[in-house]
């Protein structure tokens, strides 16, 4: 397709109607009060040996009310080696499993996750900043905010997409909906509580704490560099050779672009 | 602490400052690097706003609080003490190790932790520290109770004061003077052309000084008690003198010189009675009767002038050159005369006093007991072209005559004879090219110190001179302020000493 064509695809998209049930959108308040956990990993792949790779991860927490983070819970990186094809796949399996022990061990307050939630759990909520869900081809939450925004503007709403799964709008004046994944009871009540978080003016509609402790969490390109530089210094320190590294972590692409 | 060193080179330091913390230009500040046991000054020549994440988050963040703003919508913004800060970019100032100063020739350790300085880091400074006191060492608004002041063996290398109307020229030419009325052993002459030093202007003035009597001695063309009556011979002004105030022809030069070759000292006394048929027929008509008329018309107008006398012997100006060389501060008031005649009594006061300090040259034991001679001239631009304040810039150093030049406009002082002066005190200035030429001529590199001049209150300076480690800021002192100090110290000192005498009878 040529770029002509690309820009009448893009305008068929986005003038697309698709009608939903006003009723099916519910109005919310929001509330002024709350205390939150927010919980995000990140991780980062170190080297590549094909028959297996190495990653770094990090997982952590931090507890909020809606003035301030009042607790940090970040743990230390950890390096994993992973002998499998599909080894980002396993990766990423590993970094929610962490993320879910670490939920697992909080309670007394709402507890929210980046991403959403593979099976349900009690009292976690998974807040996406990003989903697959479609129409067609067209991406769900896009058409849900467009038709939620012009029949409740400058409104906190939600939508039940499928079972514990929803789109909600948490700021009035918030430029997206997200996909949130809860199973429990009370829904309106809490994303009430959620929205007293949401009123942070570089993220407006988004929890501050979920923003915060990806930042927290995050294991930078400087990171990754450092870990990578102390990995290959500390295995030739224990005997091992550079050739030997270099042989085991070769990229050809590397060499292919200089 | 206040921040933490990110970058960058030799020449420039920039650190990222704590969120709380308020820093402004031209404020000084140490890195206390422990690594190194060195404590690095650095100035801080500039400040940036610095956010952590994208340039657009911060666009994007800023166009979301209008839109809040104008929907009347609460909102927040959470850990900006962290997300949000400035940036500090300083120009390193040098470094101090085992109490002894260097040069920046070396970094400070990555991310020092950067302090205000303390009265005891800058200890180091009082080494340069000379003893004619005129303010306290700023760090940007703040005055540090570490005493400035200037060396009284450096008057004979000139003093520039530059500073825009208001920014307080005045003031400071007061404290000098307090401070060498202070010490003693200075001559200053000051020509007060607006009359605002000994009365003060509405504050107090030199006459305050509690050292007033001994040693501050005025003259004016109106004396009165306590004021001497100012007086200059004809005989007394040469053709050079009228040639640095006035402007003449090439044929009114020559005649000038003519005159003076027949008559001598007396020519200007000749000039002006007589007439000039007379004179025509002395030259045997090789000067024109026109020439003649313009020199008489004003010869009158010096003649004429209240200060000027026929008498050889009806002068004060062997006085007023007594009275420097025996350590006084002597002003002139000459607020009641024209222009020309302020500017005649400058320079025949500096042709003399240089005069008298060439032939004291020769006698090497006699010329090393006077003290150096400071000649002040306001507006200076107005002489320092050419003829004898050129010529004390050029050659004055050697005779122990300095120039302490007060202008607003120093770039229409010649580049060459702003590189004579060694000391600047510069205060506010707002013109670009004014500064341009101070950056040129300054003994200390203060290329980078534009925002700060720029932004120099009133009473804020910068001293520059050759030997100081770097340009020293100063906030000057306020002379009521300062000569109320100096009462009080010296009733304190009188009062010590009447209790050393009660306990020992």
């Amino acid at each position: 397709m040529g770029i002509e064509e690309a820009v009448d695809y893009l305008r068929k998209i986005t003038q697309e109607r698709i009608e939903f049930e006003k009723d099916d959108f519910v109005e919310f308040d929001r509330r002024e009060k709350g205390e939150i956990y927010a919980i995000d990993g990140s991780s980062v792949k170190l080297f590549d040996a094909y028959s297996f790779s190495v990653y770094a991860r990090r997982t952590g927490y931090v507890f909020a009310n809606e003035r301030k983070i009042l607790e940090r819970g970040i743990e230390e990186i950890k390096i994993d080696f992973i002998f499998a094809e599909n080894a980002d796949a396993i990766n990423d399996e590993r970094r929610e499993a962490e993320e879910i022990a670490i939920a697992e061990k909080l309670s007394g307050s709402l507890v929210l996750m980046d991403g959403c939630l593979k099976e349900k759990k009690d009292g976690i909520i998974g807040i996406s900043k990003k989903s697959g869900l479609k129409d067609g081809n067209i991406p769900l939450l896009f058409l849900i905010k467009k038709f939620g925004d012009k029949i409740m503007p400058d409104k906190c709403w939600y939508y039940e997409i499928d079972d514990g799964i929803y789109a909600v709008k948490f700021h009035p004046y918030s430029r997206f909906a997200f996909r949130v994944d809860y199973f429990g009871n009370d829904v309106e009540d809490v994303f009430a509580e959620i929205a007293a978080f949401c009123n942070d003016v570089s993220c407006i509609g988004y929890p501050y704490a979920l923003a915060e402790v990806h930042k927290l969490v995050k294991i930078g390109r400087e990171d990754a560099e450092y870990l990578k530089y102390s990995l290959l210094h500390n295995a030739i320190q224990k005997g091992m050779s550079m050739e030997e590294l270099e042989d085991l972590f070769y990229d050809y692409h590397e060499y292919l672009e200089g | 602490m206040i921040g933490r060193i990110i970058g960058k080179s030799i020449g420039e330091i920039i650190f990222r400052q704590s969120y709380k913390e308020d820093i402004k230009i031209g404020e000084i500040l140490v890195a206390d690097d422990k690594e190194k046991k060195a404590l690095f000054f650095l100035r801080v020549v500039d400040i940036q706003y610095g956010q952590e994440g994208a340039e657009k988050w911060g666009i994007k963040t800023a166009g979301d609080m209008l839109l809040l703003d104008e929907k009347n919508e609460k909102y927040d913004l959470r850990e900006k003490e962290r997300r949000l800060f400035k940036i500090c970019i300083c120009k390193p100032l040098g470094y101090v190790k085992n109490g002894k100063f260097y040069r920046p020739k070396t970094l400070p350790s990555h991310f020092c932790a950067v302090r205000r300085a303390g009265k005891e880091d800058y200890k180091f400074l009082e080494k340069y520290m000379g003893d004619i006191e005129i303010g306290k060492l700023r760090s940007g608004e703040r005055a540090i109770d570490v005493k400035v002041g200037v060396k009284g063996d450096l008057l004979p290398y000139h003093i520039g004061i530059f500073a825009t109307t208001g920014m307080g020229k005045s003031n400071l030419m007061r404290v000098f003077a307090a401070s060498a009325m202070k010490m003693g052993k200075y001559g200053i002459l000051i020509i007060d052309p607006h009359g605002e030093y000994y009365e003060g202007n509405g504050g107090k003035g030199l006459k305050h000084h509690p050292m007033a009597e001994e040693r501050l001695i005025v003259y004016s063309p109106h004396p009165s008690f306590g004021i001497n009556g100012l007086k200059i011979s004809a005989y007394e002004i040469s053709v050079a003198d009228l040639e640095d105030i006035f402007i003449f022809s090439e044929a009114q030069k020559e005649a000038l010189h003519a005159l003076q070759s027949k008559f001598g000292r007396k020519w200007l006394v000749e000039l002006y009675e007589k007439d000039v048929e007379e004179l025509a027929e002395i030259f045997d008509r090789r000067i024109q009767d026109i020439t003649f008329g313009v020199l008489k018309r004003r010869a009158e107008r010096i003649m004429n002038s209240e200060i000027i006398h026929k008498d050889e012997d009806v002068s004060t100006t062997r006085q007023i050159i007594n009275d420097l060389l025996s350590g006084k501060v002597v002003l002139i008031d000459t607020s009641g005369l024209y222009e020309y005649e302020e500017l005649l009594v400058s320079v025949v006061m500096a042709r003399k006093i240089l005069n008298y300090n060439k032939n004291l040259f020769r006698n090497r034991e006699k010329f090393s007991s006077i003290p150096p001679i400071l000649i002040t001239i306001e507006e200076a631009q107005r002489v320092l072209k050419d003829g004898i304040f050129a010529q004390i810039a050029r050659e004055g150093r050697k005779f122990k005559v300095g120039l302490c030049a007060i202008t607003q406009q120093p770039k229409l002082i010649k580049e060459e004879l702003l590189s004579q002066f060694n000391t600047f005190f510069i205060l506010g200035l707002a013109d670009e090219g004014d500064r341009n030429i101070l950056k040129s001529s300054a003994k200390q590199d203060i290329s980078k110190l534009e925002k700060e001049i720029q932004t120099l209150e009133i009473g804020e300076g910068l001293i520059t001179y050759p030997g100081a480690p770097f340009a020293i800021p100063v906030k000057i002192h306020w002379y009521d302020d300062y000569i109320e100090g100096m009462k009080k110290e010296e009733i304190a000192r009188k009062t010590m000493n009447e209790k050393i005498d009660d306990d020992f009878y």
